[in-house]
C-alpha cells in the first residue's frame, strides 16, 4: 500500500510540476525493485558472497547435481540405451546437433557459473575479510567449470601430441564478446593455474565452501585426466594425508545430508531451503517410479554377488531392467569429489609410475575389503600391472552412475587402449558434445565439431 | 468515499434545480417515438430546439414536454443510430405527435471512440474498427477477445485452445516486432489494463489470460484503432494498435433492468486420430522388424508383451468430458439528465471439456454519471471481478498433451491392485491427484472530472487504476511425489497498474462551416508487480489455500529463498500529447497530433520519443457533383501518415540488473540478470493509410477498402549473445519490417421488406510481411523459443525453416530430402534447412449473415484464413521415428515393401535408419508442414424475440430467446487436430514468431448454448 502512496503521490507531483518534463525526471527514474544495479549489488563483501553463492547455486542447480552425470553416463557405456529417445537418445548414440534444450542450457549455465566466478574476480576490491578465500572459491569454481566443459565438448587431453586440438571458448572476464575456442592445451594450462592458486588462496576447512583440499584434490582429477601421473599421485596424496577425510565402511553415507567423513567438496542441501542433486533423483530415482536412465545387464552381470556395491543395483522391481538405488534418497549432499576417488587415483597413479605400490596396495586393498567384506583383497607384493587392472575394475564399480566411466574411455584411450565396452573407438568425433548452435550463429566464423562416427 | 460525499451533494442541487422549474404554462405535446418495425425506442430524444426544451422516451417510447405556449415549433426527434426527423408541430393546449424513425446504417453522426475522446463518424480520418458489445457477447468463448474473429478488417485473431479461460494471439495489420511484446493495447474506460499473458510464465502448459477477468456483457462496443491516424495519441504504445473497450452505461429514461442467463454445452471441435493399442504394436513390431531384428520388439516403461495386449486405454475419453456452461447477468441501466447509472452483476461457470478443468467468474460493475451542472460533470467506474481457474496440465506439460503423446493406448491406467499405473505417462492419475487452482481478482476503477469553465472549453482530470491479484496453489500429494509427504507450491502476484491523466479540449467555431477542435493533455502511469516471485513453496500435507497455518510455518522456514517484492517489473511512462483537428463544411477535415513519452525503461540516452501522426478525410459525397446522386450516397477519402512506437519489453534491461535467488548452502545468493545495452529505445513504427468509405443505393451497400504500409524499424530483438558468456539473449535495436496489406469490409441488405430481411457484412484482409534487415544477426540465432521457426531477411516474421521433404524411396523406403542447393539427398542435414513456409496467414476475414423474419433473426458467422502453413512439433514424434509416443491413424499411408509409393518412410526405432538424423526431435522436415488455410461455422444463432404486446403482458419487453452454435464445422486439410493454433507460448518473441505451430496443444471448443434475455 505505502508504494502505491508514493508511486500515487508521484505521478501527481509529475503532472503538476510537468512543465519542459524537467520535474518528470524523477518520476521516470524508476527501475525495477526486484533487481539493483551492479554497482550497487556488488558495493560490499557481503554482496560479493551472495554472487559467489550464485555460482554454487547454478552449479548444482544445472550442472553437478545431476546433468554432468546424465551426460557423462549416457555417453559412456553402462546405460541401457535401447529405449532412449530425443536429446537422451540423441547424447546416448553419440552424434549431438547444434540443436537439444538439455545441452544448449548445460553449456550456458554452466558458463554462467564461470560468469558469476568471474564477477566476483573483478570485484575483489570491495572485499575486506575474506579476499584470499573468495579469490580461491571463484577460481576453483572457474577452474572446475573449465573442466566440465572442455572434457564434454572438445576431444580428451592427448588427442594430438601438442594438444593443439580445438577445446573450448576461454572466459576469464565477464566482457560479453563472440566466443572464440582455445586449444586443449590453453584451457588446461588455465585450470591448473586457477587451481594452483586456489589451493594457496583456500583455507583447510570452508563451511561447505571450496577448501585448499577441494582445490588439490581436483587438481589431482584434471592430471589424472592428462594421463600426468607424478603430479595426480602427489596432489591425491596430500589430500589423502591431510587426514582430513576418513575412509568410510557404509556405503550409504556417500550421498546423505552430511554424514559423509569422505566428501571433499560437495554441493550442500538445506531441507526445505535448497535441494541438491534434483536431477540425480529425476533421472535416476528408482524406489518410486521407473526412471528414465537405466543401466545394461552386462554392468549388472560384471559386479559378483559376494560384492556389497550389487545393492546399488536392482533388477526385481522392474521385471528385466536394471536400476540403480544409488539416489534412492528424497535429499543427499552430492559429493563431487570424495576420498575414495582420491585413493583410485593415487592408487593407479602409482601402479603406472611404478614407485610406491605398497601405499597403492593399501588403498585398493581398503576399497575391496569394504566391498567384499574381506574375502577379496590383492597381495602386498603384487605386480604394477595387476594392481593397475584390479584399480581401473574397482574403479568401474565404484564410481557408477557418478559420471566417471566416460572420462576413463577417454583417458585411457588416449593412452591407445579402446576399453569402450560399444565397441567405439575413444576419440571418434560424436564423443565429444557439439556445440549449440547460439555458440555457431552469434560467431559465424566458430568452428563446430564434427558429428557422428561412433558407430 | 469522497465519490459518495460528492453523489450525495449532486442530488442535493438535482433536487433543488428541479424544485424551480414548477411554473405555469398551458400547452402540452405528448406522443411516441417508434422505430422501423413499429417497436417503441426508448431513450430517444425530443427537442424543440427554439425554447431549449427537451425530453427522453421512457421505455414505451413515450415522451411528454410540458410548459408550452400553444403556437407552431419545429421538434426534433433523435436517437443514435437513427436519422433524426424534424417536423412543425402545432401545438394548441393537449397536443399529440409521434414520430418514426428509420435507422441511419451510414451513420455520420455515430460517435466513435478515438482515444482521449470521441469523434463523430464524420470527422474521423484514422483507421477505426468498431464491433458492438452484442457481438462480442453472443459466442461462449473463454474470454471476451476471441470473439473479435471475424468481426473486423485488419484483425487477425486466433483462438488459443480449448482451455477454460485461455487466451487469443490478436494481431492488427500484422506483425512488426519479434523480441517486443506484438499485442495491441487495450484501454478500458481509458485505462489501460493488463493483458500481459506471461505474468505466471507458460505454467502448466498455459499463458495465463489477464484478458478473461473482463465480463462480455458490459461492454458496449469496441473500437480498433488500427493506423497512427487514431493510434497515434497512445504514442509509444500505439504502433500493435490500440483496442479501446467501452463499457455500458446508464442510458437516459425510466429504469430498465436488463436479465440474461445462458447454459451450454461443449466438447472439442476437432481431434488428431490415433491408432488403438494393437495396431500401435503392429506398428512397433514392424519398425522392429524393419530394424532387422527378430523376435518381439521392445517396449517402453517395462510394459510386456502381454500386459500390452490386454490393454487398450483410450487416453483422451479419459482426460475430456461434456463441458458446461452457464452464465447470468443481471443489470439496471437508469437515466435522467443529471444522474445515470448502470449497474451490473454477473455470474458465469465454463466448465472445459477437459476433465477438472473450469473457470467461474462472479464480476460486478456500476457506471455512474453525473451531471449537476452545465460546467461540472463527474463519472465512475467501478468494476471487480473474481475468477477461480481449475487448473490442468496441458500440452508439454500432461493432461490432454499426454493424452496426445506419451501415454500410450498400452499403458493401463490401474495396477492390478487397484493403485494408479505410474511407471510412465498416466494422466488420469495426474488430474486426479493434483489439486491446482488460480484465483484471480481484478478492480479496475476510474475516477472524472470535468470542468466546462466557458463555451466550448473543457478540463478534465482522470485518476484510473487496474489491480489484478493472482493467487495460484497447487498441491501434488505424496502419491504423486513418492516422498513422506506431498508438495504445495503457491505463487502470489499483484499487478497494479495507476495512471492520471489530464486533458484540455478547445472548439472553435470560426463559422458554421469551419471549425477547430484542440486538444492537449498530460498523462503519467506506473505499473509494477508485487508479490513473491519465487512463490511459497515445500512439503506438505494439502494446499495452501486450505491450510493457511502450514504456509505460514513453511514461510518461516524458507529463510531467504522467501522474499516479497515490492515493485518487480516496475515501469513509468510521463507523457504530453495534443491533437487538432480541423474541419470545413463537413467536407475536409484535417488532423495533426503528437506525442511526447518518457519512459523509464530507456537509459539516459533515449528515454524520451516523439510520435507524431497527421491524417486528413475529404467526404466526396457532400460535394455538389455527388450531393444529389441517387446512387452514391457517402463517399469519403481517407489518409494518414505517422510514426508510433513499441516499447513491450522487460523494464531495466539497458543497465545490468542484478536480482536475488534464493540461497545455497543457507547464504543469500545474489545473480546477474542480464547483458546491458544503455543504447536500448523504441521501436518505431511509420505508418501509411489511405482508403476510401463508401455507401451506395441507399445505403444498402456500403463498406469500406484501405491500403495501409507499416514500416518498423529499431526493432527490438533479443538474441544473438554468445552463450559461453553465460547469457543468450540481450535486447537490441536492429532490424527493419515491412506489413503491408489491403482491407475490404462490406456491408448490404440484400433483401429488405417488411417482414423479411437480409444482410450481408463481408470483411477480408491481405497482410504482406517481410523482415528486411536483422543488422548483424544471423537468422539461425533468432528462435522462436522452442519451435522451429526464424526470421530471415526478405521473409515474414515466423518463416518456418525446415528441411525439405521429397518422398519415399519406394525402393528402401527411406525418405529423399532436397539439400540446400536443391538436388536430392538421402542425408538428412540440418544444413539443408531453408525457408519452406510462413505461419501467418495471406488471407483472413470473415462472413455474417442475417436473416430476420418477423420475430427470428437467423445469423451465421463464417470466419476464415487462406494461406500460411502450419508446422506440426507433435507430428514429428506422432508419425516419425516409432518410440514411446502415440501414432496418428495418418500413418497408414507408409512404405512397407519395395515398390511401395507412400508419403511416409519405413518406420523405425532408430533414427539413424534415415541417414544424418540424429533424433527424433531433429526431424524437422516440411514432412509435417501442413496448409493452414480453414474457415468455420464460427456462430450460428437462431434468435426469437417475443413481440412487445406479448411481452408486456408478461411485464417484460424486449424479451430474446436463443440457440448459439460454435464451431460447429471446421473445414481444413490439416489432419492434427484444430487448424487454428495459438499454442502456450514461452516469451513475447515465441508468441510473435510461432502462432500456428502445433505442439500438442488443446483443441478448441465446439460448443451448443441456450439463452434468454430480457428487460423489465
Amino acid at each position: 500500500m505505502k508504494s502505491n502512496i508514493k508511486i500515487f503521490t508521484g505521478g501527481v507531483l509529475c503532472l503538476l510540476v510537468l512543465a519542459g518534463f524537467a520535474g518528470c525526471k524523477k518520476f521516470l527514474d524508476a527501475p525495477p525493485l526486484n533487481t539493483v544495479t551492479k554497482a550497487e549489488a556488488l558495493k560490499d563483501e557481503a554482496g560479493v558472497v551472495a554472487v559467489m553463492n550464485g555460482a554454487y547455486q547454478i552449479m548444482n542447480g544445472s550442472i553437478l547435481g545431476g546433468k554432468y552425470q546424465v551426460f557423462a553416463e549416457l555417453m559412456a557405456d553402462n546405460i541401457d540405451g535401447t529405449t532412449l529417445n530425443t536429446d537422451f537418445g540423441e547424447i546416448y548414440n553419440r552424434k549431438t546437433s547444434i540443436f537439444g534444450d538439455y545441452k544448449k542450457y548445460f553449456y550456458q549455465d554452466n558458463y554462467q557459473a564461470n560468469y558469476r566466478a568471474n564477477t566476483v574476480l573483478e570485484n575483489l576490491g570491495v572485499v575486506v575479510n575474506k579476499k584470499d578465500d573468495l579469490e580461491g572459491q571463484a577460481r576453483f569454481v572457474r577452474a572446475f567449470a573449465h573442466f566440465v566443459a572442455v572434457r564434454l565438448f572438445a576431444q580428451p587431453y592427448g588427442y594430438t601430441p601438442n594438444n593443439d586440438h580445438l577445446g573450448i571458448p576461454l572466459r576469464l572476464t565477464t566482457e560479453v564478446t563472440p566466443g572464440v575456442r582455445a586449444t586443449v592445451k590453453q584451457v588446461y594450462d588455465q585450470i591448473i593455474a586457477d587451481l594452483k592458486i586456489a589451493e594457496n588462496k583456500l583455507g583447510a576447512t570452508n563451511g561447505g565452501y571450496p577448501t585448499k583440499w577441494a582445490a588439490k584434490a581436483l587438481l589431482a582429477r584434471v592430471y589424472f585426466s592428462m594421463n600426468d601421473f607424478t603430479n595426480a599421485y602427489a596432489y591425491a596424496d596430500q589430500v589423502i594425508s591431510s587426514g582430513q577425510f576418513t575412509f568410510e565402511t557404509d556405503y550409504s553415507k556417500r550421498f546423505s545430508e552430511g554424514q559423509s567423513t569422505e566428501a571433499i567438496f560437495q554441493m550442500i542441501n538445506t531441507p526445505g531451503a535448497y535441494d541438491a542433486g534434483g536431477e540425480l533423483r529425476s533421472q535416476f530415482r528408482s524406489d518410486i517410479n521407473l526412471p528414465t536412465l537405466r543401466f545394461t545387464q552386462q554392468l549388472f552381470s560384471s559386479i559378483s554377488s559376494g560384492d556389497a556395491r550389487k545393492a546399488w543395483f536392482n533388477n526385481v522391481k522392474y521385471p528385466g531392467l536394471v536400476v540403480t538405488t544409488k539416489y534412492n534418497k528424497e535429499r543427499f549432499n552430492v559429493p563431487m569429489i570424495h576420498l575414495t576417488e582420491m585413493k583410485l587415483i593415487r592408487a593407479e597413479s602409482a601402479a603406472e609410475l611404478n614407485t610406491n605400490l605398497t601405499v597403492a596396495v593399501n588403498d585398493i586393498n581398503d576399497i575391496m575389503n569394504r566391498a567384499y567384506g574381506g574375502i577379496r583383497t590383492i597381495p602386498a607384493n603384487s605386480s604394477a600391472s595387476l594392481i593397475r587392472t584390479t584399480v581401473r575394475a574397482e574403479r568401474a564399480i565404484e564410481m557408477v552412475a557418478e559420471g566417471d566411466r566416460l572420462y576413463e574411455i577417454k583417458r585411457i584411450g588416449a593412452r591407445g587402449e579402446n576399453i569402450d565396452k560399444r565397441g567405439a573407438v575413444w576419440n571418434c568425433p560424436g564423443l565429444a558434445l557439439q556445440f549449440p548452435q547460439e555458440e555457431i550463429s552469434s560467431n559465424t566464423s566458430f568452428i563446430r565439431n564434427p558429428e557422428g562416427g561412433c558407430n | 468515499m469522497k465519490v459518495f460525499y460528492l453523489m450525495r451533494h449532486c442530488l442535493f442541487v438535482l433536487l433543488a434545480l428541479s424544485a424551480l422549474t414548477a411554473n405555469a404554462q398551458t400547452g402540452s405535446l405528448t406522443g411516441k417515438v417508434l422505430d422501423e418495425t413499429g417497436q417503441p425506442l426508448p431513450g430517444a430524444s425530443v427537442q424543440i430546439k427554439s425554447i431549449g426544451k427537451s425530453t427522453i422516451t421512457d421505455v414505451g417510447g413515450n415522451y411528454k414536454l410540458t410548459g408550452l405556449n400553444n403556437g407552431q415549433f419545429t421538434v426534433v426527434a433523435s436517437f443514435i443510430g437513427y436519422k433524426s426527423v424534424e417536423r412543425s408541430v402545432a401545438v394548441k393546449g393537449a397536443s399529440t405527435a409521434n414520430f418514426d424513425l428509420k435507422p441511419d446504417d451510414q451513420s455520420l453522426n455515430e460517435v466513435v471512440v478515438v482515444g482521449y475522446g470521441t469523434q463523430t463518424r464524420r470527422e474521423v480520418t484514422g483507421s477505426i474498427a468498431r464491433v458492438s458489445g452484442d457481438k462480442i457477447a453472443a459466442l461462449p468463448t473463454p474470454s471476451f477477445e476471441a470473439s473479435l474473429q471475424g468481426r473486423a478488417p485488419g484483425v487477425q485473431v486466433t483462438q488459443g485452445s480449448g482451455l477454460a479461460g485461455s487466451g487469443s494471439v490478436i494481431r492488427v495489420r500484422g506483425i512488426g516486432s519479434i523480441s517486443a511484446g506484438g499485442d495491441p493495447l487495450y484501454v478500458v474506460d481509458g485505462i489501460p489494463i493488463t493483458s500481459d499473458p506471461f505474468i505466471s510464465g507458460n505454467r502448466g502448459g498455459m499463458n495465463q489470460n489477464p484478458l478473461a477477468t473482463i465480463n462480455a456483457e458490459d461492454i458496449e462496443s469496441i473500437d480498433i484503432l488500427k493506423d497512427a491516424g487514431a493510434a497515434g495519441i497512445y504514442g509509444s504504445r500505439g504502433a500493435n494498435g490500440v483496442i479501446l473497450i467501452t463499457t455500458k452505461r446508464g442510458k437516459s429514461g425510466s429504469p430498465v433492468v436488463n436479465f440474461s442467463t445462458k447454459y451450454g454445452l461443449s466438447t472439442y471441435a476437432t481431434k488428431p486420430k490415433f491408432v488403438n493399442g494393437s495396431e500401435w504394436l503392429a506398428l512397433r513390431q514392424e519398425a522392429w522388424t524393419n530394424d532387422g531384428h527378430t523376435g518381439l520388439a521392445t517396449l517402453p516403461q517395462g510394459i510386456t508383451w502381454d500386459q500390452a495386449r490386454q490393454t487398450n486405454t483410450n487416453w483422451f475419453d479419459l482426460v475430456t468430458r461434456t463441458g458446461k456452461y452457464n452464465e447470468q447477468n443481471l443489470s439496471l441501466s437508469q437515466g435522467t439528465e443529471k444522474l445515470k447509472t448502470y449497474i451490473s452483476v454477473n455470474h458465469d461457470d465454463n466448465q472445459s471439456f477437459l476433465k477438472g478443468n473450469s473457470y467461474e467468474k462472479y464480476g460486478f460493475r456500476t457506471n455512474v454519471d453525473v451531471k449537476p451542472t452545465d460546467y461540472f460533470s463527474a463519472s465512475v467506474n467501478l468494476g471487480y471481478s473474481k475468477g477461480t481457474n481449475q487448473r490442468v496440465n496441458a500440452a508439454w506439460d500432461g493432461g490432454i498433451g499426454d493424452a496426445m503423446s506419451t501415454a500410450l493406448p498400452i499403458y493401463p491406467v490401474f495396477n492390478a491392485d487397484g493403485t494408479y499405473w505410474a511407471n510412465g505417462a498416466n494422466p488420469a492419475r495426474s488430474i486426479n491427484y493434483v489439486d491446482w487452482k488460480a484465483v484471480d481478482q481484478r478492480l479496475l476503477a476510474g475516477l472524472t472530472v470535468e470542468l466546462k469553465p466557458f463555451k466550448n472549453f473543457s478540463v478534465k482530470g482522470i485518476a484510473n487504476i487496474d489491480h489484478l491479484d493472482l493467487t495460484e496453489d497447487q498441491f501434488r500429494p505424496k502419491e504423486l511425489t513418492g516422498n513422506a509427504r506431498g508438495y504445495a507450491n503457491r505463487w502470489l502476484n499483484q499487478q497494479i497498474n495507476n495512471n492520471f491523466t489530464g486533458t484540455a479540449t478547445y472548439d472553435l467555431n470560426f463559422s458554421d462551416k469551419s471549425k477547430l477542435s484542440f486538444l492537449a493533455g498530460i498523462e503519467t502511469q506506473s505499473s509494477e508487480l508485487n508479490g513473491y516471485p519465487n512463490g511459497i513453496y515445500g512439503d506438505a500435507d494439502g494446499p495452501y489455500s486450505k491450510n493457511q497455518d502450514a504456509m505460514y510455518l513453511q514461510m518461516q522456514q524458507m529463510g531467504s529463498n522467501l522474499y516479497y517484492v515490492n515493485g518487480a517489473n516496475r515501469t513509468t511512462f510521463a507523457s504530453l500529447f495534443a491533437r487538432a483537428t480541423y474541419s470545413y463544411a463537413n467536407k475536409y477535415t484535417v488532423q495533426a497530433l503528437m506525442r511526447r513519452d518518457g519512459s523509464s525503461k530507456f537509459g539516459p540516452n533515449h528515454k524520451y520519443g516523439n510520435f507524431p501522426a497527421v491524417s486528413a478525410g475529404w467526404t466526396l459525397s457532400q460535394e455538389n457533383f455527388l450531393k444529389d446522386s441517387k446512387v452514391v450516397n457517402y463517399l469519403k477519402l481517407r489518409g494518414s501518415y505517422g510514426i508510433t512506437g513499441n516499447a513491450n519489453i522487460p523494464p531495466g534491461e539497458y543497465y545490468a540488473k542484478f536480482g536475488n535467488s534464493g540461497s545455497y548452502n543457507g547464504q543469500p545468493v545474489v545473480t546477474p540478470q542480464n547483458v546491458e545495452n544503455p543504447n536500448l529505445q523504441w521501436e518505431q513504427l511509420k505508418s501509411i493509410d489511405a482508403a476510401v468509405e463508401f455507401g451506395f443505393l441507399n445505403n444498402r451497400i456500403s463498406g469500406e477498402f484501405a491500403y495501409y504500409n507499416k514500416k518498423t524499424s529499431k526493432v527490438l530483438i533479443s538474441g544473438g549473445i554468445s552463450p559461453s558468456t553465460g547469457f543468450l539473449a540481450a535486447f537490441q535495436n536492429v532490424g527493419e519490417i515491412l506489413n503491408e496489406g489491403l482491407e475490404l469490409s462490406l456491408n448490404t441488405i440484400n433483401i429488405q421488406s417488411k417482414n423479411f430481411k437480409w444482410t450481408t457484412n463481408f470483411n477480408i484482409s491481405k497482410n504482406y510481411n517481410k523482415v528486411l534487415s536483422i543488422g548483424n544477426l544471423s537468422s539461425d540465432g533468432i528462435l522462436g523459443a522452442t519451435n522451429d521457426t526464424r526470421i530471415i531477411v526478405g521473409k515474414p516474421v515466423g518463416t518456418n525453416y525446415l528441411v525439405r521433404y521429397v518422398g519415399v524411396d519406394p525402393a528402401d523406403g527411406l525418405p529423399i530430402w532436397l539439400d540446400k542447393n536443391g538436388y536430392q539427398t538421402k542425408t538428412f542435414s540440418l544444413d539443408n534447412r531453408v525457408a519452406v513456409g510462413q505461419v501467418m496467414p495471406d488471407y483472413v476475414g470473415g462472413l455474417t449473415n442475417t436473416f430476420s423474419f418477423k420475430g427470428f433473426e437467423l445469423t451465421s458467422l463464417f470466419t476464415f484464413a487462406l494461406g500460411g502453413n502450419i508446422y506440426d512439433g507433435s507430428a514429428k514424434r506422432q508419425l516419425g521415428v516409432v518410440t514411446d509416443w502415440n501414432i496418428r491413424t495418418d500413418i497408414s499411408d507408409r512404405w512397407q515393401k519395395p515398390g511401395d509409393i507412400a508419403r511416409f518412410p519405413r518406420l523405425t526405432m532408430t533414427p539413424g535408419t534415415y541417414p544424418g538424423l540424429s533424433s527424433e526431435w531433429q526431424y524437422n522436415s516440411t514432412m509435417f508442414l501442413y496448409d493452414a488455410s480453414f474457415m468455420r461455422l464460427r456462430e450460428l444463432t437462431l434468435a426469437y424475440r417475443f413481440p412487445a404486446a406479448f411481452a408486456k403482458k408478461l411485464g417484460m419487453n424486449n424479451t430474446r430467446v436463443f440457440v448459439t452454435g460454435m464451431n460447429l464445422l471446421t473445414f481444413s486439410k490439416y489432419p492434427g487436430g484444430d487448424p487454428e493454433i495459438a499454442r502456450d507460448f514461452e516469451n513475447p518473441q515465441d508468441r510473435n514468431m510461432s502462432p500456428n505451430v502445433m505442439y500438442l496443444t488443446t483443441p478448441q471448443q465446439k460448443s451448443v448454448t441456450f439463452g434468454l434475455s430480457t428487460s423489465f
